[in-house]
């Protein structure tokens, strides 16, 4: 009996070596600012500005509606993030916001325009770089900027859209407008690109783009990390079935695992 | 003073593969040994027959996919219907209770740093419930488990840049520096299949976000574990 027990734990050393020499992925993301800010706050709205998109194909309510199905085809959709972005409204900014760069210098890092600063939440808004500055090269969809840091709080951050009249975002399909939406508000909320084409903060719009990938979920997980059962449950703004709450969760779980482990460790409950 | 061995018998067979109708917990089939040989009557207020007995505990290995069908693998627009890590866990479950052993379960897949090196992934997790099994078969046993717990998913990253491109030029890219946990209640299921009381294999579901269809998200494994018993003598 003892010379098989030995050998059933051999096979499953073997078993366990052979699966961790096999498998052992893991994934790759990046931030688009130093000091990983993040949103404090559990719920962003993400606006567009009442700058008239000229060129792209579509009026501001339209470009709201797009925003509103990138957040919620992509971002919402993280089981284990505690961001949830809103589709916010149409806001009356300033016309600089339509023509002026995001940025104030030319090379280099990103010193954001003051004139453009966000002062809450996410700010989409059409550029046809007629100002000073420039924000799209060639090929150029989007630039996004998290431009109001304080510390390593979120406050604000700016999404441009290319509404120059070479701009190729109206021969995109509606699929792909909407992932290239989602991928400028990744940005917007702290992430910088993935290295590898299956995730949403690829540097390149992929037509085929369909849900986020590891890299941005890591990155949510990084940067937005979900504590439950005793915070992050009551942010969310949909109606839900009934059931239980986070909190009576927690106080079962706790309660549970508490008597259970108490319990457990108390070796004249062993009966060898 | 009654013997536990001059009991009535119970239906399990010497030899038969046992469920939880067999001789585990029941007074009445436990060896005699000095501590028993008071009787049942004393015995059901042994400590050793209290709820909190460790009845048997295991460990397995296995392959378990994240969120499944929820995550883009590919350039083409293909889901991780099948997306495996090696997944390693330990678990035990105590004396029956009514018709179900409580189980408790820890486990977890191998921390891992692949496509970028710089960032490492841990998933592991916590759960605990009834776990209720029945003899299907000389030999095997069917068993069938649901609970409740904690998946934590921890990323970590060591700082730095990484150069990459963006638009039509490279730019330097911060890299996470330092570790963040998220943590998730799970529901859990699994069904398992149990070789006379030592090899199980199982197919466990883990349900995150239950109450909230467009974040809810299924994990799944496939997973075989080696089984060793605490309250079972041992065989000669």
């Amino acid at each position: 009996m003892q010379l098989k027990k030995v050998i059933a734990l051999h096979a499953f050393q073997l078993f366990a070596f052979v699966f961790l020499s096999v498998f052992n992925s893991a994934l790759a993301f990046t931030l688009n600012n130093t000091v990983a800010a993040a949103f404090s706050q559990n719920e962003v709205k993400v606006n567009v500005s009442n700058q008239t998109c000229q060129n792209l194909g579509i009026n501001n309510q339209q470009l709201l509606d797009l925003a509103g199905e990138a957040i919620n085809q992509y971002w919402n959709r993280a089981p284990h993030s505690r961001l949830r972005l809103k589709q916010g409204s149409i806001v009356s900014t300033s016309s600089s916001f339509y023509t002026e760069a995001g940025c104030s210098n030319t090379s280099g890092a990103c010193t954001p325009n003051t004139a453009l600063t966000v002062s809450s939440d996410i700010l989409i808004s059409c550029n046809d770089d007629s100002g000073p500055g420039v924000n799209f090269g060639a090929g150029v969809l989007g630039v996004s900027i998290p431009n109001n840091i304080q510390g390593k709080n979120l406050v604000g951050a700016l999404i441009l859209i290319n509404d120059k009249s070479d701009t190729t975002f109206p021969n995109k399909a509606r699929d792909e407008q909407i992932a290239i939406l989602a991928h400028e508000i990744g940005h917007g909320i702290g992430l910088g690109h993935s290295p590898v084409e299956d995730s949403l903060m690829y540097f390149a719009s992929i037509p085929t783009r369909r849900s986020l990938g590891w890299d941005d979920l890591d990155g949510l997980a990084y940067l937005y990390p979900v504590q439950q059962p005793f915070s992050g449950c009551g942010q969310i703004t949909e109606v839900r079935p009934q059931g239980p709450s986070g909190n009576l969760w927690a106080l079962a779980l706790t309660f549970i695992a508490g008597a259970l482990l108490a319990q457990i460790i108390r070796p004249r409950f062993f009966r060898h | 003073m009654a013997n536990a061995e001059t009991q009535p018998k119970k239906k399990t067979k010497i030899g038969q593969s046992t469920s939880f109708e067999s001789i585990d917990e029941s007074p009445n089939n436990i060896p005699t040994t000095p501590e028993n040989e008071k009787g049942p009557e004393e015995n059901q207020n042994s400590p050793n027959q209290g709820f909190f007995t460790i009845h048997r505990w295991w460990l397995g290995a296995g392959l378990k996919t994240d969120y499944a069908g929820k995550v883009q693998i590919s350039r083409e627009g293909e889901k991780n219907s099948w997306d495996p890590d090696l997944n390693i866990y330990a678990g035990i479950t105590l004396a029956r209770f009514w018709l179900i052993h409580p189980f408790i379960e820890f486990g977890g897949n191998l921390p891992g740093s692949g496509r970028d090196p710089n960032i490492t992934r841990w998933v592991w997790y916590a759960t605990f419930g009834g776990f209720y099994d029945f003899i299907v078969a000389k030999h095997w046993s069917l068993g069938i488990k649901a609970g409740t717990g904690i998946a934590m998913t921890t990323v970590s990253g060591k700082g730095g840049e990484e150069t990459l491109r963006n638009g039509n030029t490279t730019e330097s890219f911060p890299l996470p520096n330092g570790s963040s946990t998220t943590r998730n209640v799970i529901g859990v299921l699994g069904l398992s299949g149990t070789y006379e009381e030592r090899w199980r294999a199982n197919f466990d579901f883990h349900r995150f976000n239950a109450f909230n269809e467009r974040n809810a998200a299924w994990s799944y494994l496939f997973a075989i574990n080696y089984v060793f018993d605490l309250d079972r003598p041992s065989k000669k």
